[in-house]
């Protein structure tokens, strides 16, 4: 199942993951903005993960980041976790090697207004031109 | 009668217009062109372009982005033209009514003829309204 | 020197309001950028103010096409927080209705691309074929669309055994038909004109992009998560996942036609096998927790992340539907292509879009002498005939 991903995690990041095993197919791993882009790097190119998708999310500790890599030859989700300081959240970007983040990065910028260094097209993608550029629509600061 | 009523009386060009619809109300339009309901019987047909419409056919709760294209369009339909508001979502925003980006419902932009309620109307429902409007005009 | 050529917002050949730039250099598509957001209602900030229960019916109001998948996701997404056990009745019932909309979204789509094409005839067919499933919908569930079937635990009604005969019935004639309509657009010299080789989106692209469903397979990625991680009745009935390695819009078409033959499959050993019992285990509260439910929709992998604070609201639900993944992989595709080709590059990714009976051809006594099947036949004679010739 999953174990052979997080063993892999384990072995390469030691301490520097937080590991939690919600279930047999559900996992979830905190890291620090600094190991952020080589663990999803390591999930997407040596795990072979898929990133399903991501979320952000605005909680008393900062923005949350919640990528989800899913791993269909098993049937798992993978999660990987980093809380990002306010009021200016700001992280490296997948799509410099991934493309399949460009969307969801830029749907996070939209709404959570976190800065996406590195990212090769940082527009705001849903919501209306009419809106000021500091329009966030589920920042809950404001 | 005039010349218009005359017109409207047969063959209703409709234009489709989607502001922001789950897309049910818009399959269910396109279901009235298919051969179970038949829509053509009535000399109804769907136009490709708003400058042939003599009716509007909106469907959606109106997000705030497509507000400007939505009166666009209809500044650029030949006049007189018939709204008609499709769905609980044009009707009123119906569930949709309490979310952040909600600038509807239709008739706050644009006047509406005829309302069609339902999530989503059925062919049969849709199809009746308009035929009502055709009595209306 | 490139030209901006617009599609859109309301475009008659595009569903749903979306504006494309297409940068063209005469008739090659250079580039392509796609502006979104104007069906953006904030469904994820409504979710968070709306109990579970009424959740689900927001969720359903997503996508009108995919409203059984929307709701069943996040169903899965509370139950991967709660641990309950689904009765036996309600995963049956739940992939029955999942896919009987599977088959009228795939049939939906084969009438658009050939609306799009210009083959109104497909579009006819594809729709006439598609009403008996909307029908089966309806007397399964009380509505052609939106059904509100799933709740967290199982399934909202039960269903008197006296219809199963009639959807049984109509099943084996959509098999018949979809077999038909697959020989007439897969051997039809014209289509494949349009398809085959046009809108290449490599493997390795596929991947890179992370797309999703028959786009996916399409381009021989095997990915379905009915079987990567069976949910419902998957893992006991019989049934394959088709991948097609053409990499076209060719190959797109054929995964999706292919795929209905293999749902009508587990449609009819869902209804053989359909076990009695209880159609819900009750969910009293949603404790605090995170939960994840992920199931292939129609247009692939319907995505729904929950996090609860145990208080009867979510305090985040994340959706992301198929789409959002398929539609950057427009862009590979895209490239290079001519402009006539771009709208049904685009369609083929999502967009979910075809009378014969209808048609009689008269005698002199003025009685119909040629009905459908005879035009059928008819059909295939001349395009038997196109093909010895070309």
């Amino acid at each position: 199942m999953s174990k052979q991903v997080l063993d892999g995690l384990k072995a390469k990041f030691g301490d520097r993951v937080d590991i939690f095993e919600r279930s047999e197919r559900r996992a979830y791993v905190t890291v620090s903005n600094d190991d952020w882009i080589p663990v999803t790097r390591h999930m997407y190119e040596e795990a072979k993960g898929r990133l399903a998708t991501a979320t952000g999310s605005d909680r008393s500790t900062g923005v949350e980041l919640l990528y989800h890599f899913a791993f269909d030859r098993d049937g798992t989700v993978v999660n990987i976790r980093t809380t990002l300081p306010k009021p200016f959240p700001k992280i490296e970007s997948l799509t410099t090697y991934y493309p399949a983040a460009d969307f969801i990065e830029r749907e996070i910028f939209d709404f959570l207004g976190v800065e996406f260094t590195g990212h090769h097209d940082p527009r705001k993608i849903l919501s209306s031109h009419d809106r000021p550029a500091d329009f966030h629509a589920m920042r809950r600061d404001e | 009668m005039g010349a218009t009523n005359w017109g409207f009386k047969k063959s209703l060009w409709v234009f489709h217009l989607n502001a922001g619809a789950c897309n049910n109300c818009d399959i269910e339009v396109l279901d009235c062109l298919c051969p179970k309901y038949d829509i053509e019987r009535f000399g109804m047909k769907l136009v490709g372009s708003v400058k042939h419409a003599d009716v509007l056919l909106v469907s959606g709760s109106v997000p705030r982005k497509v507000v400007p294209q939505l009166i666009e369009a209809y500044e650029q339909a030949p006049k007189p033209v018939a709204v008609v508001a499709l769905g609980a979502c044009g009707c009123t925003g119906g569930i949709f009514k309490d979310g952040y980006n909600f600038a509807g419902p239709i008739d706050k932009h644009i006047p509406v003829d005829a309302y069609v309620p339902g999530c989503p109307p059925r062919p049969e429902a849709i199809i009746d309204g308009i035929v009502k409007l055709m009595g209306k005009l | 020197m490139s030209t901006l050529i617009p599609i859109g917002p309301f475009h008659p050949v595009l569903e749903e309001p979306e504006y494309i730039s297409l940068y063209v250099d005469g008739e090659t598509v250079e580039d392509a950028d796609i502006d979104l957001g104007r069906i953006h209602r904030g469904i994820e900030l409504l979710a968070q103010e709306k109990t579970y229960d009424q959740d689900t019916f927001l969720v359903e109001r997503i996508c009108g096409i995919c409203s059984a998948s929307h709701s069943w996701a996040a169903c899965l997404a509370m139950e991967d927080i709660v641990d309950v056990v689904i009765p036996d009745r309600a995963r049956y019932l739940r992939t029955i209705v999942h896919e009987l909309e599977r088959l009228h979204s795939h049939m939906l789509w084969v009438g658009l691309a050939g609306h799009i094409l210009g083959y109104w005839t497909v579009f006819m067919w594809g729709w006439k074929y598609r009403e008996p499933v909307l029908d089966c919908l309806e007397a399964i569930t009380g509505n052609r669309n939106n059904y509100a079937w799933y709740c967290p635990g199982g399934v909202r009604r039960d269903v008197a055994d006296e219809i199963w005969p009639g959807v049984l019935k109509a099943m084996d004639e959509f098999a018949v038909q979809t077999d038909m309509l697959l020989h007439a657009i897969l051997d039809d010299p014209v289509i494949l004109g349009r398809l085959k080789g046009v809108g290449i989106l490599t493997t390795e692209d596929a991947i890179a992009y992370g797309t999703l469903g028959p786009t996916a397979r399409g381009s021989g990625v095997p990915i379905d998560v009915r079987r990567d991680e069976p949910y419902g009745a998957y893992s006991e009935v019989d049934w394959d996942v088709m991948v097609q390695d053409g990499c076209d819009c060719l190959a797109v078409a054929a995964v999706r036609l292919l795929e209905m033959l293999e749902s009508v499959k587990i449609i009819k050993q869902c209804i053989e096998k359909l076990p009695a019992g209880p159609i819900a285990t009750e969910v009293r509260e949603i404790p605090r927790g995170e939960g994840i439910g992920h199931i292939e929709a129609p247009r692939g992998e319907t995505f729904h992340f929950i996090r609860s604070n145990g208080t009867n609201m979510p305090e985040r639900h994340k959706m992301r539907a198929p789409t959002f993944n398929n539609i950057p992989s427009f862009r590979p595709r895209v490239k290079g292509e001519s402009i006539s080709d771009a709208v049904l590059i685009f369609a083929v990714i999502d967009p979910c879009y075809s009378c014969t009976e209808r048609l009689a051809v008269l005698g002199p006594d003025g009685r119909p002498y040629m009905k459908g099947k005879d035009l059928i036949a008819l059909s295939h004679a001349k395009t038997e005939e196109l093909r010895k010739n070309s």
